[in-house]
């Protein structure tokens, strides 16, 4: 065989990505990844007390800050939010902070908003397997008998010690009578492979080094800027290598794992003239139905300290209890987040206008420090065509190809629903016993759940993928990132994605043995 | 302990090479870094010269300061050990009648009802 033709060739090194390349490292297929980025090294540590300034610059979670020479230029400026996102190995697993619910059974079901239909073509039940697959596989800690679940989630770690303030807004929420439960954190409780107790899971330290253990060939630094095609088959791809050298590789079959955002993005500017809108674009659709997951915030300071930054990073508690409202479409899910890292929070405070450096400074940083808690209101987001990223040709990055402009503006149902939950945490923190509490929203730096740009469907006119991932227009071309999400859930979607990409390459695998 | 103007002067000057001076505004128009500098008694001055060698314009230089200043401060050992005691003097796990495990047991007696 040709060295450069391969069965599969994966396109991108993120979590989507990770997942898929570890499910057909176990055939014999000779596959191959390209990723635009790098390692980083500081992914599973940056959490550690040093690496937290790396946060500002080289690990900020937005690209136009960052500025990295892997990433490209997101024109934001008709964005009520902007993108956060990483391009490199593990994706923006490198800066996530890995909270990993699963959607929950009604967010497959048929929604509408604006007349875009957001019922998926598979249920809740054919993912559940693959859910429990990655649950075991990345590691994810929580309580088995979650009741906004039918079925019991097992497969998990003793959840995460989330301290004295946490509890008290956890007992809050069984005041209210409120549905609550222990989040599903990535973070090792138990140690599993050679992981030890307290590590952040990420495909980085899960998937990958399996994956490549079997075999797989990682490219990094290796831009895809092309998808090659004839009539309706991918062929291959054109990309850039380590040195900058443009070269071709070919497929059988091509698995596009870009993210939201990169794979619009890359399917776009591989028009030619077979397809001269952008590949697999038929139906038009390629980039629109943007879904974000608008979010507001309310904090509640305590009278007392309560070493409120104990717990899980992201997420401590969580509530379904307003999932579904009838005040709004949908609904929202909370959040119970700890204290930041001390340099975290008082730049927060900062920007409040709260704290500033000086001879009190230590004493003023005191009246916050380990007394405060959050809660954060994600919004279930509904498709809208006029949400949607395009080529943006006057923002080209460092190779020439073309970057990316956003159009997202946040619904009325979205605004309806961040007051409806500003409201309802603010009765929760005062009933935990919270003093003085702040809230605001929607929070423009929250665009770290990028979904719905290349939706999945049963009709072609009207949806980019069909149920297994492949693309309507092209027989022998998959995606697997959150591009093909039909609805966005109140909840963060790693868990989804990963169980999707299970599902699809699980079903690529079967079909390329049958050839 | 203050540092007077001129010393922050001479850490100014030592960022920003020579040849680019004519490029930068003067020191004392760059008020923000003075404000920058106003009472953080803390920082390691000695240690400025891992920045000094990075070309950088007057907003970058701030943000750099900005940034040094944060992390020398957050990272020393004596801010940390002051934390270190307020959780030693402050925290008292007795106080807290609530704890996780009640909690998670209530929850799991709840779920087995329902």
């Amino acid at each position: 065989m040709r060295s450069d033709f391969y069965d599969v060739i994966i396109v991108g090194g993120g979590v989507a990505a990770s997942v898929a390349a570890y499910n057909l490292s176990f055939s014999k297929l000779k596959i191959a990844c390209f990723e635009q980025g790098d390692f980083e090294k500081n992914s599973s540590n940056y959490k550690k007390k040093k690496l937290n300034f790396l946060n500002y610059r080289k690990l900020n979670i937005n690209p136009n800050i960052r500025k990295s020479k892997y990433d490209y230029r997101i024109n934001d400026e008709d964005s009520d939010i902007s993108i956060a996102n990483y391009n490199g190995v593990g994706g923006s697993s490198v800066l996530y902070s890995a909270h990993l619910p699963r959607f929950l059974p009604d967010d497959f079901k048929n929604k509408s908003l604006n007349g875009v239909n957001s019922k998926w073509p598979l249920s809740y039940n054919s993912l559940k397997k693959f859910y429990s697959q990655n649950e075991k596989i990345l590691g994810v800690a929580g309580l088995t008998g979650d009741t906004s679940y039918p079925d019991k989630i097992n497969n998990l770690m003793p959840p995460v010690e989330f301290g004295p303030a946490v509890c008290k807004v956890a007992s809050a929420f069984k005041k209210l009578g409120w549905h609550w439960w222990p989040s599903y954190s990535g973070v090792i409780t138990k140690r599993i492979d050679s992981r030890k107790k307290g590590t952040i899971t990420e495909p980085n330290n899960s998937y990958w080094p399996k994956a490549v253990k079997n075999k797989i060939r990682l490219f990094t630094k290796s831009k895809v800027l092309k998808i090659l095609s004839k009539k309706n088959k991918a062929t291959g791809i054109l990309y850039l290598d380590e040195k900058k050298k443009l070269r071709e590789k070919y497929a059988k079959i091509i698995i596009v794992a870009c993210s939201g955002l990169g794979t619009p993005r890359l399917l776009l500017n591989s028009k030619n003239k077979y397809f001269p809108n952008g590949l697999a674009n038929s139906s038009g659709l390629l980039g629109k139905n943007l879904m974000l997951h608008p979010l507001g915030w309310v904090e509640g300071r305590f009278p007392e300290f309560l070493k409120s930054y104990s717990g899980p990073q992201g997420c401590s508690i969580y509530s379904t209890q307003f999932h579904k409202n009838k005040n709004f479409q949908k609904g929202y899910t909370i959040q119970i987040l700890r204290e930041s890292h001390p340099v975290e929070h008082f730049v927060m405070r900062k920007k409040l206008k709260q704290l500033n450096f000086g001879k009190n400074f230590f004493n003023d940083f005191l009246k916050y420090y380990g007394k405060t808690i959050s809660a954060a209101i994600i919004c279930e987001d509904f498709p809208e065509s006029k949400n949607k990223i395009t080529l943006d040709y006057k923002n080209l990055d460092c190779d020439g190809m073309p970057g990316v402009k956003i159009f997202y503006k946040v619904s009325k149902n979205s605004k309806k629903m961040i007051s409806d939950g500003i409201r309802n945490c603010k009765k929760l923190m005062i009933k935990a016993g919270a003093k003085n509490i702040i809230s605001f929203g929607p929070v423009k730096h929250t665009g770290w759940h990028i979904m719905g740009t290349a939706k999945m469907g049963r009709n072609k006119k009207k949806s980019v993928v069909d149920q297994n991932g492949r693309c309507h227009d092209i027989k022998n071309m998959y995606i697997v990132d959150s591009s093909i999400f039909c609805s966005s859930s109140g909840m963060n979607p790693v868990s989804t994605i990963c169980a999707l990409s299970l599902k699809i390459s699980s079903y690529i695998k079967k079909k390329l043995k049958n050839v | 302990m203050f540092k007077n103007k001129s010393y922050y002067k001479k850490i100014f000057n030592e960022l920003i090479p020579s040849s680019k001076k004519n490029n930068f505004l003067s020191f004392s128009e760059c008020v923000n870094i003075e404000k920058f500098f106003k009472d953080i008694e803390f920082i390691d001055f000695e240690t400025f010269s891992i920045i000094s060698k990075k070309k950088c314009k007057k907003n970058q230089v701030i943000e750099l300061l900005g940034d040094y200043i944060l992390e020398s401060y957050f990272l020393s050992e004596r801010f940390n050990e002051r934390l270190v005691n307020i959780e030693k003097n402050f925290f008292d796990i007795n106080r807290y009648t609530v704890n996780q495990s009640d909690l998670l047991k209530e929850l799991k007696i709840n779920e087995k009802k329902n």
